[in-house]
């Protein structure tokens, strides 16, 4: 048995319920080990609890039960000393990047043991060699791609020699293509003996490496464990039950007079060789809800920052609302495109939730008098209506942050909202539930689009999907006249997903 | 040779010497000595005048404040000590940090004594720049999509006040993040078992002999300004 956990209950500092209660799991040496749950139903605790960050960083709150690491409890361990047995590849690879340079960052854990210098090159050039990386050794960490950081981090996890390997939703920030990668990775991993726990929002790609051992977790109690295809009918089985009230789409769908148009756009960033838009034309009409998809680096989020007049096209025009967009400053484009960005945390700042919302609307100019009712609005749309103004948005949980950040752009009215990856970070229910909110309501904007990688989302909320691949328009039409086209979907570099979602 | 190709040490010991006798000295000749000696250093450098314009125009802008206000409260003299001072901090500065690899931060402050924390401070410091100045443009892009504008045409004390609480919106979120990401990466240090014990440097470092002679030079120099200061005032 690689990890045996027998009974396991934690409590944070200052909460009264548990966030695991009564867990008794069992790891074993080349499984891979699947563990999907809403947000809040334990996975993340449950990850400290093996790597010892609980209790070793985590040291106020109440830990009740065993773990048993390679037949030794960790109780007695270090951190350094369960370091060597367990490896942690945490959510988001940025933050955890500490070295300036690729080469030292893999050498890290292998430095801070005290192994001599020749180890450490030789383990650093073996990790490298493994994830095909070694052409980034002498790369700055900052200068790298999403996927590359997350090779990166990987590595100088492998680099530690681990037995157990813990990845805590590593897809999270990867295009398919680099998510797929990764996946078969770990695959190969637990096949030559590691003990992969895979801690995962997007079950449907996860579910592609045939995971031995499944668990769903649900308010910190085990709500399912078995094989594969036990979690699939699980999942099915509640999905049936939730679908009662089916999502309806905004009434006219497409047909609409175009709100935001690019005609023959060009776009380079300075210095660059080759162009980011390489002469892209397209409609959003009123009523669409627009799913643009396409690898990292296709140019998606370049084409959206254009239409709000972050960037400006070296060549071509932008017609918002019927006027050129060369001729508005971003704060007016604002007012005819809301753009939420990925991560609330750009963007949260004020010390109540009444500041936060009113920001935009007052930038934008709605009247002090209306301004009551448009953040009541928007508030009630993403689902926020029971908050209390007063209150601090930093007080908030993630996916409550991230709601915040899209009322916060609502509240300003715009034509169209585009919301740059709506789901990443959010569990698939949490993500749905804003989605069926937003694509209701009655005051909302007239085109949607969404920058996104999942699949799922696509599916289920877009009338058009919009493929990007290097720059252009590879694919505009209906979810199934284009995800489930093979040729359309390798041409903008992308597989076809021909297995049921589960996210 | 390039100035890259002395031991980071060197540099170091190099640059602390030589503005430590640029405060101390006062005499305006020994000043404008080490002025033109620092100018020198940055021409030696070869840095690209396109990564100092923007600095130079501040320290230029902060050299003409300070020479204006010693004229009208002190005397010429000591107007042009400081501008002295000024140009010999500035180039000197310029040449040697645009010049060091951050990579090199680390070892060379532990190498020079510094213990293993202070030193991995030092390189988590060159790290986090980039970072730091990547989701302050984020910020500015998020805001901007809000509606938000800095510019403001009023040019009054109230207009600038303006201004300055108008800069809220984008420094809250970047200071926050910095903050509460801090944890994510201080666990993640300890999952790699950072500050348990001694550790291995990877890089190495190798004092040669022109290494050496640029630290004697650098203490030469120490030790004449603490002297040209004693001897002259």
């Amino acid at each position: 048995m690689a990890i045996n956990i027998t009974h396991l209950s934690y409590t944070y500092a200052n909460r009264t319920t548990p966030a695991l209660h009564d867990v008794t799991l069992d790891f074993r040496p080349g499984q891979v080990t699947l563990v999907v749950g809403r947000s809040g139903s334990g996975k993340t605790t449950l990850i400290r609890c093996i790597n010892g960050l609980i209790p070793h960083s985590y040291k106020h709150g109440t830990l009740r039960g065993e773990i048993r690491c390679f037949e030794q409890s960790t109780a007695g361990l270090s951190l350094a000393q369960l370091a060597r047995h367990v490896g942690t590849v945490m959510q988001d690879p940025d933050k955890q990047i500490v070295a300036a340079r690729v080469l030292n960052e893999i050498a890290f854990g292998l430095e801070n043991i005290g192994l001599p210098r020749e180890q450490i090159v030789a383990r650093v050039h073996e990790a490298a060699r493994r994830l095909r990386i070694e052409h980034l050794l002498n790369r700055d960490t900052h200068s790298l791609s999403g996927g590359e950081q997350q090779k990166v981090v990987i590595a100088a996890t492998l680099a530690m020699q681990p037995r157990a390997l813990l990845l805590d939703e590593p897809l999270a920030s990867l295009d398919l293509p680099s998510a797929r990668a990764a996946l078969t990775l770990f695959r190969q991993l637990a096949d030559q003996g590691i003990a992969v726990i895979l801690v995962e929002h997007r079950v449907t790609e996860a579910l592609r490496v045939t995971p031995e051992h499944c668990v769903a977790l649900q308010d910190g109690t085990i709500a399912f464990e078995g094989d594969s295809a036990g979690l699939r009918a699980w999942l099915d089985a509640r999905r049936g039950m939730q679908e009662g009230g089916a999502f309806r789409r905004l009434a006219s769908a497409g047909d609409g007079a175009p709100v935001l148009s690019f005609r023959d756009v060009r776009f380079a960033y300075p210095g660059a060789s080759t162009e980011q838009i390489a002469g892209v034309s397209l409609d959003v009409r009123e009523g669409d809800v627009i799913a643009l998809m396409g690898p990292n680096g296709a140019g998606k989020s370049t084409l959206c920052k254009m239409a709000i007049g972050l960037l400006r096209p070296a060549h071509g025009r932008v017609i918002v609302v019927g006027e050129d967009a060369a001729r508005l400053s971003v704060a007016q484009l604002a007012r005819k495109v809301g753009y939420v960005f990925q991560n609330p945390a750009a963007m949260l700042f004020a010390n109540t939730l009444r500041e936060e919302l009113s920001f935009g609307p007052r930038n934008v100019g709605i009247a002090e008098d209306r301004l009551q009712q448009v953040i009541a609005d928007a508030l009630e749309t993403v689902g926020l209506e029971h908050l209390s103004l007063d209150q601090s948005p930093f007080g908030l949980s993630f996916g409550q942050q991230k709601r915040v950040a899209v009322a916060s752009v609502l509240a300003m009215q715009p034509h169209v909202l585009i919301l740059d990856e709506p789901t990443a970070g959010l569990d698939s229910g949490a993500a749905e539930d804003m989605l069926h909110r937003l694509l209701g309501a009655q005051r909302g904007p007239r085109a949607i689009v969404m920058v996104t990688h999942d699949l799922a989302l696509a599916r289920r909320f877009a009338n058009r999907v919009i493929l990007m691949a290097d720059g252009r328009i590879v694919a505009d039409g209906a979810p199934s006249d284009t995800l489930d086209n093979p040729t359309v979907m390798r041409r903008a570099g992308l597989t076809l997903d021909e297995s049921p979602t589960y996210d | 040779m390039r100035i890259e190709s002395f031991d980071p040490r060197a540099r170091v010991t190099f640059y602390v010497c030589l503005t430590t006798v640029v405060l101390v000295v006062n005499d305006l000749r020994i000043l404008a000595g080490l002025a033109l000696l620092s100018l020198g250093v940055l021409i030696y450098a070869r840095v690209s005048w396109e990564r100092m314009r923007r600095i130079w125009l501040g320290a230029i802008v902060f050299m003409a404040l300070i020479t204006a206000l010693n004229l009208l409260f002190r005397s010429p003299v000591e107007a042009a000590q400081q501008a002295m001072r000024a140009v010999a901090m500035a180039a000197a500065s310029l040449a040697i940090v645009l010049t060091f690899n951050p990579a090199d931060l680390g070892i060379t402050f532990r190498r020079m004594g510094f213990p293993d924390k202070f030193a991995f401070a030092l390189d988590l410091t060159a790290r986090f720049v980039p970072t730091l100045i990547r989701d302050f443009k984020i910020t500015i892009d998020a805001q901007r999509a809000r509606g938000y504008e800095l510019e403001s045409s009023d040019r009054s004390l109230k207009g600038i006040l303006t201004v300055g609480r108008r800069f809220v919106p984008l420094i809250v979120p970047v200071v926050v993040r910095a903050v509460l990401d801090a944890e994510d990466r201080a666990n993640a240090m300890d999952l790699r078992a950072f500050g348990t014990g001694p550790r291995t440097w990877l890089q190495t470092l190798h004092l040669r002999p022109r290494d050496l002679m640029l630290i004697a030079a650098s203490f030469a120099l120490l030790a004449g300004g603490i002297a040209a200061r004693l001897l002259l005032g």
